[in-house]
């Protein structure tokens, strides 16, 4: 009896680590080339590095489906497909090492998604989960439904484009002469945090119920006297850039830091 | 250029007599030509402008007469309505929502429930989001911003719905399921 109880605790302690699939692989590739990633459920760490290399270390649930990595010329795609069906959710959590000056391109429906050390351009899109970038890069593109889209850029922003609808959006980065800049957020709140020279016009605008909060030079925004939307159009330095943030419900926060 | 006539050339006009008469009388003829009316169209002309005169007379007296435009208005707003902005822009994704939203549960069924799950409360979001957007547009109409928040999220529910297809199909390419056919057909 004893024997049979041990042989059930066993058994009991090793069945979630024969569910759980190991990835381990390793691919060469352009140090400058274009890393696609998507993914259903999970969490997805990008990590930007010196090696002509992808690295992809991590776990996911299930036997059913598959997880493909295939590349093209000077694209990789990482695809994880992985549902039993009538099971339960598969669940992946990846940590994948891209060449520093990749182009990161990743989808994921569910989970959390964080970018880090890269210089090429990114683009992200998640529906449900956070989406947070720390990166040197001029060119960012990041879109979530529920979940919070958070930048801190080493590098300054060319072209970017946040988007929410129920998350906030909060950027922490500087602008280049020129940049084309837009925040959005539905019912979330914007916080755009600028580093060093601002030469911009900046353009914020509120629905019923929105706020205006300008640390970038003082000015008052302007209130609409029935809907109590607010409005203001800051021209700063020599105005080149172009920075538009607007949300219906949220709090639009500038700030220079 | 030599300016001047040749001498014979002289002679020959010196000859020439001062005046000639016609060799009939012309002025019957032309006596007859002005009595004519000088063109067809002057008479339906002065009718058509005699009609317009009339007819704008009698609307610049009806409108002089009228106490109030209001009434007129309000019955030409009821015989055509016209479509609001947040109306007009949401017809405009109209039939692509329409034909994603009919081939979701067919989606739905190639998808692990708790993904689909997700989907749908997200659908959700952005149509409550959709509302809101619609709620602020019909106080502030030409608000740009709102404007393309609302276009924004019209498109991004078609980006959801688009990314739960790109789920499917990875899927169905696993294995692990027959995967749909061709989610909102050559709209894709």
């Amino acid at each position: 009896m004893k024997k049979l109880c041990a042989l059930f605790l066993i058994a009991l302690w090793t069945l979630p680590a024969a569910a759980r699939d190991t990835i381990d692989r390793i691919i060469e590739a352009d140090p400058a080339g274009e890393i696609s990633i998507s993914v259903t459920n999970g969490t997805v760490r990008v990590i930007g590095w010196d090696e002509p290399k992808v690295k992809i270390q991590g776990s996911r649930t299930g036997e059913a489906g598959e997880f493909s990595v295939d590349k093209s010329e000077n694209s990789i795609y990482i695809e994880d497909s992985a549902y039993d069906h009538g099971g339960p959710a598969a669940e992946t959590d990846l940590t994948i090492h891209v060449p520093r000056n990749s182009t990161v391109d990743v989808e994921i429906i569910s989970g959390s998604l964080e970018i880090s050390g890269i210089k090429g351009e990114i683009e992200a899109a998640a529906v449900s989960g956070d989406v947070n970038v720390e990166a040197d890069s001029g060119r960012i593109s990041l879109e979530s439904v529920s979940g919070d889209v958070k930048v801190k850029n080493a590098g300054a922003l060319t072209r970017g484009s946040f988007t929410s609808v129920s998350g906030d959006v909060i950027i922490d980065g500087a602008l280049a002469d020129g940049a084309d800049v837009g925040l959005e957020s539905v019912s979330g709140n914007i916080t755009l945090s600028i580093h060093g020279e601002v030469n911009a016009r900046v353009r914020a605008e509120t629905g019923p119920g929105g706020e205006i909060k300008n640390g970038l030079d003082g000015k008052q925004p302007e209130r609409e006297r029935y809907s109590g939307s607010e409005s203001m159009t800051l021209r700063l330095g020599n105005s080149s850039a172009d920075v538009s943030a607007s949300v219906v419900t949220g709090t639009i926060t500038l700030e220079r830091k | 250029m030599n300016d001047e006539r040749p001498e014979w050339l002289d002679k020959h006009l010196a000859a020439l007599p001062r005046e000639i008469n016609p060799g009939r009388d012309l002025w019957p003829d032309i006596a007859g030509r002005i009595r004519k009316p000088a063109r067809s169209w002057l008479p339906a002309a002065a009718l058509a402008a005699s009609v317009i005169l009339g007819v704008g007379a009698v609307w610049m007296a009806l409108r002089v007469q009228a106490p109030a435009p209001q009434p007129a208005v309000a019955v030409q707003q009821e015989s055509a309505p016209q479509e609001s902005v947040p109306e007009m822009m949401t017809a405009s994704f109209g039939p692509t929502r329409a034909r994603y939203s009919q081939e979701w549960p067919q989606v739905r069924e190639q998808i692990d429930p708790a993904t689909a799950a997700v989907i749908e409360r997200n659908l959700e979001i952005i149509r409550r989001a959709n509302a809101d957007l619609v709620l602020a547009l019909e106080q502030q109409p030409d608000n740009p911003a709102l404007r393309r928040l609302l276009r924004q999220t019209l498109a991004k529910e078609l980006d959801v719905y688009q990314q739960a297809w790109n789920v499917s199909r990875r899927m169905a390419s696993a294995g692990s399921g027959p995967g749909p056919g061709n989610f909102g057909g050559s709209l894709l």
